[in-house]
């Protein structure tokens, strides 16, 4: 079920009024169940896996707790990695490897007859592999301890508003909210209410508006300079809308339930550096990989190199968390070394020059070329398309303004309300009238010009 | 609590009318609507001092932007070596193609790439059936001593619940973008086709069923067509007959096309996609509509070789391939395409 379709607008209304009618613990299992059919309805044998990992996971997380050895901590905190990344190289990367390795022995010249099988990756598998993941190694790392209601563990893996498309929840933070009681409070239904329209209208106007756009840029043949550079900064706000809406979405239906989701998502095209754009970009998923990888493999606690290394390796692996494609590898490998230069920069070049307004605005504009050459990478659908694309960015081209026009007409009124929103300004002190004005043309831009899709582009990871 | 209810309901309130608003706004801005009073689809359609059923030219109405050069009101050609008027119905005067991309848009560009000079009319308007077409055939192109002249007749009208006569003109629509009447909400009116595409296909269907049925009233299964009904099919042969007479009487080459609808050569039959175009006629099964075309373009056909008119075989041409149609018989901007370049190689033939 996507949040934009029919059933979800039958769905949730139903869950909002049973859920509000309920006590805590009935209200914690009503919440599982209809977790449990929003995601069933997509395919229920998938819910066999959810179900897997959430008993490994809260058994596992019990015995660490349990056991004051470190050995022993350590094998059950394993068999969690184990079990956790295992479903998921399984479900998400077997046929990639096995592809890759055939390729590779090709390339070589020898045949290797390895058959790849016909897996499904389930939807949402990446966000509650490193939920679950994260509940478990903050137990083991002490900074949490288990939670003792199998139910109240369930909802936190499976809780649907989140379930597909995160934001990729920590235990410290959702599970408090899914064991108290909350409190049914029509401001924050009203708030929640108009998260959700915010969402719905980045999603539904801005994205799958922007979408035949983009992809009519990126099936041109030979394309030249300008087409690239539209094709580059049209799908910028295209997975922008698209993802941060979800967000907004979950989050706002999140709160019509009384429970605070965290932010994911902050001005990440106001960036004025690789570091700063994942400090606004995709929140969740970078504080994860900050935590409990880019630390664990030592962080900068080694020298330079060892940092560079690691910071590299962070973002590799968090390119293939979005998807079993070289392209993603490759995203994830720009990323990476737009942050090693970054730091280089930082420690060698930057005492250079002196701080401003214009130099802010001037690396603002400057980082911005380069997500978007990064999203040039994450959207193409080969390696040869990257080729084709990086050539394009060489090959002269006449400016044709109508490529850029879709920027004017979607992205730039995304970008006044979403400032007017996020800025605080909307919600809290804005004049009642200008509110409700903008939410007015929110809502009417998203109702009766916006497009329908059946998807979220991030459900694909 | 009760405080917190009445302002929120306040600002539900001005939420409200704030989007009808805007609504209105849009259309005044997209579509030259009034910004009260009334706008609706006839606004577009009128009946001129002769009393012919014409659409304005470059016509707007809120979903679609018509853009189609329509009726001109003053009759005259352009300076061009050639002239062409084009006369049928809603599918010729372009009802879901995106502005320019109507079939006579698409016509004038394919000359002007091929540097022919041709001046294109098109004089179509929807619901226009064939005796609505002879009225404008007598006056005013005849009038206008086009030297061709492209007829789109379309059959299933007469297929209507009651029959099709040899008409009156109809009377001026009084949602003819005036103000006066009560007031009608711009929002709920958009907003019902907007739930009805968001509804799953299989409730859409069911909905269409109860339509259609609602639409039948009291009538009995004997008055239900299970075969295409012969004396329609007689009514249209006649009114045809008399459409070509008056064609002729202008001294124009004519040219009779088929009608092309979205069923005809496909492997599967789009039932949902037939269901939306039984709700319009309901007396007729989908089988029957899709007979009923397939036996007036034999008809058509026939005629067009009696009367030695050139006849141009669109429901062949544009077959097979579900993307030329927007719906059951509408053209998308590709199927427009192909009745524009069918057309561009009659005219250049002649």
């Amino acid at each position: 079920m996507i949040f934009n379709s029919f059933e979800f607008a039958v769905f949730f209304p139903i869950v909002f009024a049973i859920y509000w009618m309920l006590r805590l613990r009935a209200q914690n299992i009503f919440l599982l169940l209809a977790s449990y059919a929003f995601y069933g309805f997509w395919d229920w044998r998938f819910l066999s896996l959810i179900l897997f990992s959430t008993v490994v996971d809260y058994l596992v997380a019990q015995r660490i707790y349990a056991s004051d050895d470190p050995g022993t901590r350590k094998r059950w905190v394993t068999l969690s990695l184990v079990t956790n990344l295992g479903l998921l190289g399984v479900f998400k990367y077997f046929n990639f490897f096995i592809d890759s390795f055939v390729e590779v022995m090709a390339a070589v010249g020898m045949q290797a007859n390895i058959p790849s099988l016909q897996i499904i990756l389930p939807v949402g598998i990446s966000f509650y592999t490193f939920q679950t993941l994260s509940y478990t190694i903050d137990v083991y790392r002490k900074d949490n301890k288990p939670v003792t209601n199998l139910t109240d563990f369930a909802v936190y893996v499976a809780y649907f508003p989140q379930l597909v498309a995160g934001p990729i929840e920590r235990s410290t933070s959702l599970i408090p909210q899914i064991s108290t009681a909350r409190k049914f409070d029509l401001n924050q239904v009203y708030s929640g209410l108009t998260l959700t329209l915010i969402g719905f209208f980045k999603k539904v106007f801005v994205a799958d508006n922007l979408a035949p756009h983009v992809d009519a840029i990126f099936a041109t043949s030979d394309p030249g300079f300008w087409t690239v550079m539209a094709g580059g900064y049209l799908f910028a706000f295209q997975i922008y809308a698209d993802f941060s809406g979800y967000t907004d979405i979950a989050r706002g239906i999140s709160r019509m339930l009384g429970i605070e989701l965290r932010l994911n998502f902050q001005f990440p095209y106001a960036s004025n550096s690789p570091q700063e754009f994942w400090r606004r970009w995709h929140m969740s998923l970078s504080t994860w990989l900050r935590d409990y990888l880019y630390i664990s493999l030592g962080g900068n606690r080694h020298g330079p190199v060892r940092t560079y290394a690691n910071l590299m390796a962070t973002m590799v692996l968090g390119g293939m968390w979005h998807g079993a494609a070289w392209n993603y590898v490759l995203w994830g490998f720009f990323q990476g070394t737009c942050l090693c230069v970054h730091r280089w920069w930082i420690a060698h070049i930057k005492p250079m020059f002196k701080p401003g307004l214009m130099l802010h605005l001037f690396k603002v504009l400057l980082y911005f070329q380069f997500t978007c050459y990064g999203w040039i990478l994450f959207r193409a659908t080969s390696l040869a398309q990257v080729g084709e694309m990086t050539g394009g960015l060489f090959q002269g081209e006449a400016l044709n303004a109508t490529l850029f026009l879709p920027l004017l007409q979607y992205a730039l009124p995304m970008l006044i309300i979403e400032w007017l929103y996020a800025s605080a300004k909307l919600p809290e002190k804005a004049a009642p009238f200008i509110r409700t004005a903008v939410y007015s043309l929110a809502f009417y831009l998203f109702v009766f010009h916006g497009e329908v899709s059946e998807s979220f582009i991030y459900f694909q990871f | 609590m009760l405080n917190t209810l009445i302002k929120l309901a306040g600002f539900g309130l001005l939420f409200i009318v704030l989007v009808e608003l805007i609504a209105r706004t849009e259309d005044s801005v997209r579509y030259d609507a009034p910004f009260w009073g009334h706008y609706h689809l006839e606004g577009i359609r009128g009946v001129d001092d002769r009393g012919t059923v014409r659409c304005e030219a470059n016509s707007r109405y809120k979903h679609f932007e018509l853009g189609a050069n329509g009726f001109r009101l003053t009759p005259h050609l352009e300076n061009a070596d050639r002239s062409l008027i084009w006369l049928g119905a809603s599918e010729a005067f372009g009802l879901y193609e995106t502005p320019g991309e109507d079939i006579a848009n698409q016509l004038e560009r394919g000359f002007a790439r091929d540097g022919v000079s041709v001046d294109v009319v098109n004089a179509s308007c929807f619901g226009l059936n064939l005796t609505r077409l002879q009225r404008i055939v007598e006056d005013p192109v005849a009038g206008m001593q086009p030297e061709l002249l492209a007829l789109y007749p379309t059959p299933h009208f007469y297929l209507d619940m009651i029959e099709v006569k040899a008409d009156a003109p109809p009377e001026p629509s009084a949602n003819n973008g005036g103000a006066g009447g009560g007031f009608v909400s711009r929002v709920a009116t958009k907003s019902r086709d907007v739930i009805k595409a968001f509804l799953p296909l299989a409730l859409q269907d069911r909905i269409r069923v109860y339509q259609a049925s609602r639409a039948l009233g009291n009538t009995s299964d004997d008055e239900l067509w299970k075969t295409p009904p012969a004396d329609r099919l007689a009514l249209f042969e006649a009114h045809t007959r008399g459409l070509l007479t008056a064609a002729k009487a202008t001294g124009a080459r004519v040219a009779l096309l088929t009608h092309a609808n979205a069923f005809h050569k496909q492997a599967t039959l789009n039932e949902s996609l037939l269901q939306s175009w039984q709700k319009f006629y309901p007396r007729a099964t989908g089988e029957v509509l899709i007979e009923f075309d397939a036996q007036a373009n034999e008809l058509l056909r026939r005629l067009a070789r009696e009367y030695n008119v050139a006849l141009i075989d669109i429901a062949e041409k544009v077959a097979g391939d579900p993307s030329d149609f927007a719906d059951f018989s509408h053209f998308t901007d590709t199927g427009a395409a192909k009745v524009a370049a069918e057309l561009e190689a009659w005219v250049l033939a002649n």
